[in-house]
């Protein structure tokens, strides 16, 4: 809603709907983590009021709230699969050797299911969670063909997923979808489900497998989950070793543990000291005064209430940085631009400086790390 | 009023609610509602807006009622109804008129014979009076002498009426025909049903908003096609340069109707010749490999020759087309010259969303079979069935209670049948909002309804059925009761509406779903056993309770919560907006209803529920059905020319009258005033009935050519005879510039004939000469030769 209110739909597409002056905001490389989507929105800024001026659209503000919201919506909507290619479908329907174990609608092996009767599940996570139970027969199968595990990559997921759909024709009408997904309740389950035996998160957890917090995990679903599919085989063979069970899955729960695998990479930590250095290398300074009471051209920035965020400093640009670009440009100063790890370490400093000056006690809430 | 706001725009504007003066004055119409109103025009009072849903036709647009001390004084669109979105039709406009009109029938009541006096009973007697008949009937194992016979489009309260006459006897419920079951029969015919897990009805689906390119094959798509306030608004989109693209409207037919002035491009044509225009169109495509190969390809049979199992050879679509439908031959039948064909053809082509609509599709002339395939065969050939842009059959589940077995009865749009059943000497005749019937039946026919002993009528108006009826159960009207709807004809997407009544009833005035329940308590514990619900609001709740537990779709919201509700969907994720089936009632009854915005056009569909899987150029489904009809049991008992009655194919429509004795061709249409028939005695759609300037006075008129008309010595508004083989009945001409000569177009529908405004005239039903398609068995037409002289 504040996406479309705010007018940047004007602009930017999400999924392909939406305007074309600006890049479509769900397939820009980005993970959505909000230190990315704050530093790419104050770099981008200037052009983006330039052309806003151009188009005469009426410049929007923010509260911290509507920019919160945001922010989720943009880490939501990059985390969505896009619809598949039933084309591509068939050449991955084919080249992976599906048709040899199942059929569609009756044409094909009969090793498997006919998988005209999942047609109807709409997320790929549901198909992943679907093959993740159905696997350890899948393995048996294959050791008995002599055929290789088939892997996945990108999205051919997807569109084995929407091939599928194509040919099951009518019985892919009733869809089932699965609700949005919870990190909280993806994180119990990392435990109750024993993940956590074999991968620690942050250095907490076992050690067979890789720390899901250093791992780069693929941004959309269906890809992670089609990360972990290929990932299979290696850990039923773990599993069986370490004596732990062969961990079934529900669609849901599956989407959950990946919705906290998600959030893993939108935490970030900034170095206060590195923060001092690009705050003066990036010509902040001489601005903004960092010593309480100091006066300064622009406003000092330990007098500032609120905690400082990636998304508290994006609504605070946002709304501020036209009077500050225009000020910069009348005295020939050029608009810094900053990457995530410059802006994850100003973010710091900056907090820091704000609450000793304030003396307010730390947030819980607080991502950052002085 | 707020009469410095409004701006009364021309039918002919295809504008939604407007209202087309004619000759009454701003003051005219401002005594009328005055005389309308029982009490004074002022309503002091507390200003409220509530919602309903209209139900003046079974479009079922979402309305806006603005109420002033209790009573209702303007009804606009809700725009947060995805049907309309805000916009509606005069229709609707007119509704208040109905809510206060004089004439409304406020209690039950009784009468021996139609010519006796009404007597005025309680609502216990009444149901009384009917279920003790109908007790006695099924007592005798004779529960087929019921007869009833429902104007009301697809709904709770058809659902509810179809269930309890299943229960009741297996007895089919007769309503009035959508218009769409010729083209779903041919569809299903060559694409198959729909498959689900539910099994049960189906319904025809255009994805019109994402159409690029639309022929239209006689549709009145501005004059109450599909649903109307949804057409319409659609129709405004296509030329909305803000989306960044326009659709292009062709109409082709033979009269200069609304829609037709209205479309990019009008193509006059021979009547009766849309099969033989579709398949010079498809000439074009072959011939010039315009046609979608990959869709042919991969999910088409027939296309080519073939040959059957029996070892049978059989033409394919392609040679057909090319051997039989030249573009020499089709100019030829159709009066179209060639160059347009061609020139449409390739547009056509052009790219995707090319949809082909038609025949006709109007609910007294859904048109023929064969011109249907043809049609049909268009969209195969662009690669448009079961596309974006395009059209394909979809489940209609409807309400979830009462439950519809599989197997069970469903409502029956054919008036042969029901007229069939006349002949079984009917008991009981229901007649639930069937003014429609006075549009199709002649004399004759009504009079068999006339001597059925007990007639029912549930009109909340004095109308043609409460002339006839000796039992009177009023209906209120659609504000004063618990409004429902459902997805309406055409609409691509499923949905449920539910509003709350806006005004309490007037008089004695009660929901007919409500009587229903307290007939089948009446009438037998093993009927009221199926039926547990205590009242309306109890079976809505049971309704809500199964849809909140379906996992899918939302409530209504605004657009953009739409537009996020498919990005979700596109993706595999479903963000309820409700947690409980508590909230769910809470939220259905006061955001006005639930729906799925993701349907079939985010995807194609390419597999077909035919015996080949396959979209079938030569229908096998239609192979079986005639071989039965015929007896025909081995191949080799097969006509030479059988393959011709199964390709799409182009047949002569007129019956062999003498072209000399009747030079013309009269051709009835449906104005959106009275589509469905039924709200003639409303005062607002009596004055804007009229297209084409003001009638003078609420009459009936026809329309003809400037040259028929000089020929005939025949000026504007002279009276008179329209003669065809079974008679003739007087009119007021109509001389349109630009109309087609040899052809007549008469609408249907007319002055009241019942009630203070009764204005009687000769009924168009009296002259016409219906035509039953040769295959579906079905009223295809009423196209008639006829003459027309002076009186």
């Amino acid at each position: 809603m504040v996406f479309r209110e705010k007018g940047c739909a004007g602009c930017h597409a999400v999924l392909g709907e939406g305007g074309k002056l600006g890049p479509d905001l769900s397939r820009t490389l980005s993970t959505g983590n909000p230190l990315e989507l704050a530093a790419a929105m104050w770099s981008h800024a200037p052009q983006m009021w330039q052309r806003m001026q151009q188009e005469n659209f009426q410049l929007p503000t923010f509260t911290t709230e509507e920019m919160e919201v945001m922010f989720a919506f943009l880490a939501m909507v990059r985390s969505f699969d896009e619809p598949g290619n039933a084309e591509a479908g068939r050449e991955v329907f084919q080249s992976k050797g599906c048709a040899e174990c199942h059929a569609i609608r009756g044409q094909g092996g009969r090793v498997g299911p006919d998988l005209a009767a999942v047609a109807s599940l709409r997320n790929p996570v549901a198909w992943v969670a679907a093959m993740w139970n159905h696997a350890p027969g899948m393995f048996r199968a294959l050791r008995e063909k002599g055929r290789e595990f088939p892997r996945f990559q990108g999205a051919e997921m997807v569109d084995l997923q929407s091939y599928i759909r194509l040919r099951a024709g009518g019985l892919a009408q009733d869809r089932s979808y699965l609700l949005p997904a919870s990190a909280d309740q993806g994180a119990a389950l990392f435990q109750t489900k024993q993940c956590v035996r074999c991968h620690g998160v942050g250095g907490r957890g076992g050690t067979i497998g890789p720390d899901l917090s250093s791992v780069v995990l693929p941004r959309r679903y269906g890809e992670i989950a089609a990360f972990m599919w290929n990932h299979a085989p290696q850990m039923n063979r773990q599993a069986a070793a370490e004596s732990i069970p062969y961990p079934r899955l529900e669609a849901q729960e599956l989407a959950n543990i990946l919705a906290y695998l998600n959030s893993l990479s939108m935490r970030w930590v900034g170095n206060p000291v590195t923060g001092a250095t690009t705050f003066a290398t990036k010509g902040c300074a001489g601005c903004h005064a960092i010593t309480p009471g100091e006066k300064s051209p622009g406003p000092n920035l330990t007098a500032l209430k609120q905690e400082l965020t990636p998304v508290s400093m994006a609504a605070i640009m946002w709304n501020h940085g036209p009077r500050m670009l225009q000020r910069m440009e009348s005295s020939s100063i050029p608009w810094p631009v900053f990457n995530s790890r410059e802006l994850a370490d100003t973010i710091t400093f900056l907090e820091r400086l704000r609450r000793r000056s304030s003396q307010t006690p730390p947030s819980t809430s607080s991502r950052g790390t002085p | 009023m707020r009469l410095a706001r409004r701006d009364f725009l021309s039918l002919a504007g295809g504008a939604i609610g407007g209202v087309a003066l004619g000759n009454v004055t701003l003051r005219g119409l401002s005594r009328l509602n005055e005389a309308l109103a029982p009490e004074s025009a002022l309503y002091p009072g507390e200003e409220k807006i509530a919602y309903s849903i209209c139900s003046m036709c079974s479009g079922g647009c979402g309305l806006r009622v603005r109420t002033v001390g209790g009573k209702a004084v303007k009804v606009d669109g809700n725009p947060s109804y995805p049907v309309n979105r805000g916009g509606v039709c005069p229709r609707a406009q007119a509704l208040l008129q109905w809510v206060y009109h004089p004439d409304r029938v406020l209690s039950p009541r009784r009468r021996s014979k139609p010519d006796q006096p009404w007597e005025t009973i309680s609502w216990e007697e009444a149901v009384n009076t009917l279920a003790v008949t109908l007790r006695r009937l099924r007592a005798a194992d004779q529960q087929n002498r019921l007869l009833v016979i429902s104007g009301r489009g697809s709904g709770l309260v058809t659902q509810l009426c179809s269930s309890f006459l299943s229960v009741y006897g297996g007895n089919p419920l007769f309503c009035l025909p959508s218009g769409m079951e010729t083209t779903q029969q041919a569809l299903e015919l060559m694409a198959g049903r729909p498959e689900t897990s539910e099994g049960g009805a189906y319904r025809l689906a255009y994805d019109l908003e994402n159409s690029r390119y639309v022929l239209n094959f006689g549709c009145d798509l501005l004059e109450g096609w599909g649903t109307p306030g949804h057409t319409l608004r659609l129709f405004g989109r296509w030329r909305d340069s803000s989306r960044g693209r326009r659709t292009t409207l062709i109409h082709f037919g033979s009269r200069p109707s609304v829609s037709a002035v209205r479309a990019d491009e009008w193509v006059p044509m021979e009547v009766g010749t849309y099969g033989a225009a579709a398949l010079g169109i498809a000439f074009v495509l072959i011939s010039e490999d315009l046609y979608n190969r990959e869709f042919v390809a991969n999910s088409t049979s027939g296309f080519e020759d073939w040959t059957d199992a029996a070892g049978r050879q059989h033409i394919g679509f392609r040679r057909w087309v090319r051997e039989e439908y030249r573009l020499s031959v089709v100019s030829e039948m159709t009066g179209i010259p060639s160059e347009t064909l061609v020139r449409v053809a390739r547009e056509f082509a052009s790219g995707p969303g090319a949809v082909a609509l038609g025949p006709r599709q109007s609910p007294t002339q859904p048109g023929r079979l064969s011109d249907a395939l043809a049609i049909q065969a268009l969209n195969a050939l662009v690669g448009s069935v079961g596309a974006k842009g395009g059209v394909t059959l979809v489940p209609d589940r409807g309400w979830p209670l009462p439950a519809q077995d599989a197997g069970g009865i469903q409502p029956s749009p054919s008036l042969e049948k029901m007229l069939s059943l006349l002949e079984q000497s009917p008991e009981v005749l229901v007649l639930d909002e069937a003014a429609w019937l006075f549009d199709v039946l002649d004399t004759a026919h009504l009079d068999m309804l006339r001597r059925i002993p007990m007639v029912v009528t549930t009109s909340s108006l004095e109308d043609a059925t409460t002339s006839m009826a000796t039992l009177a159960l009023p209906d209120c009207s659609p504000l004063e009761k618990w409004a429902e709807g459902q997805s309406p004809s055409v609409y691509p997407y499923e949905l449920l509406g539910l509003t709350e009544p806006v005004l309490s009833p007037r008089g004695e005035s009660r929901p007919w779903t409500e009587i229903l329940l307290a007939l089948a308590q009446a009438t037998d514990p093993a009927i009221a056993a199926k039926f547990p619900w205590k009242d309306l609001p109890a079976l809505l709740r049971a309704n809500a309770d199964q849809v909140a537990s379906r996992q899918n779709g939302y409530l209504f919201g605004a657009e953009v919560d739409e537009q996020w509700q498919r990005l979700l969907e596109r993706s595999g994720w479903w963000g309820p907006d409700w947690n409980s089936a508590e909230q769910f009632w809470e939220q259905f009854r006061t955001k006005g209803g639930w729906w799925d915005p993701v349907g079939w056009p985010a995807e194609p569909q390419r597999s077909f529920s035919t015996p080949s899987g396959r979209f079938e150029f030569y229908s096998l489904k239609l192979d079986e059905l005639l071989r039965a009809r015929g007896g025909i049991r081995a191949a080799s008992q097969l006509p030479p020319d059988w393959d011709r009655q199964i390709l799409p194919h182009h047949a002569a429509l007129l019956p062999p009258t003498d072209p000399k004795q009747f030079e013309l061709v009269l051709e009835p249409y449906e104005p959106l005033t009275f589509f469905g028939g039924g709200m003639r005695e409303l005062p607002f759609l009596q004055q804007i009935s009229g297209p084409y300037g003001g009638p003078k006075g609420w009459q009936s008129w026809i329309e003809l050519s400037e040259e028929d008309a000089r020929h005939r010595g025949i000026q504007g508004e002279d009276m008179v005879w329209v003669e065809s083989a079974r008679g003739r009945i007087r009119r007021r001409a109509r001389v349109l510039e630009g109309a087609m000569p040899g052809v007549v177009g008469a609408p249907l529908g007319g002055p009241p004939q019942e009630g203070r405004w009764a204005v009687p005239e000769d009924s168009l039903a009296e002259i016409l000469v219906p035509i039953s398609d040769p295959v579906l068995e079905v009223r295809s037409h009423t196209v008639t030769r006829v003459n027309i002289y002076k009186v």
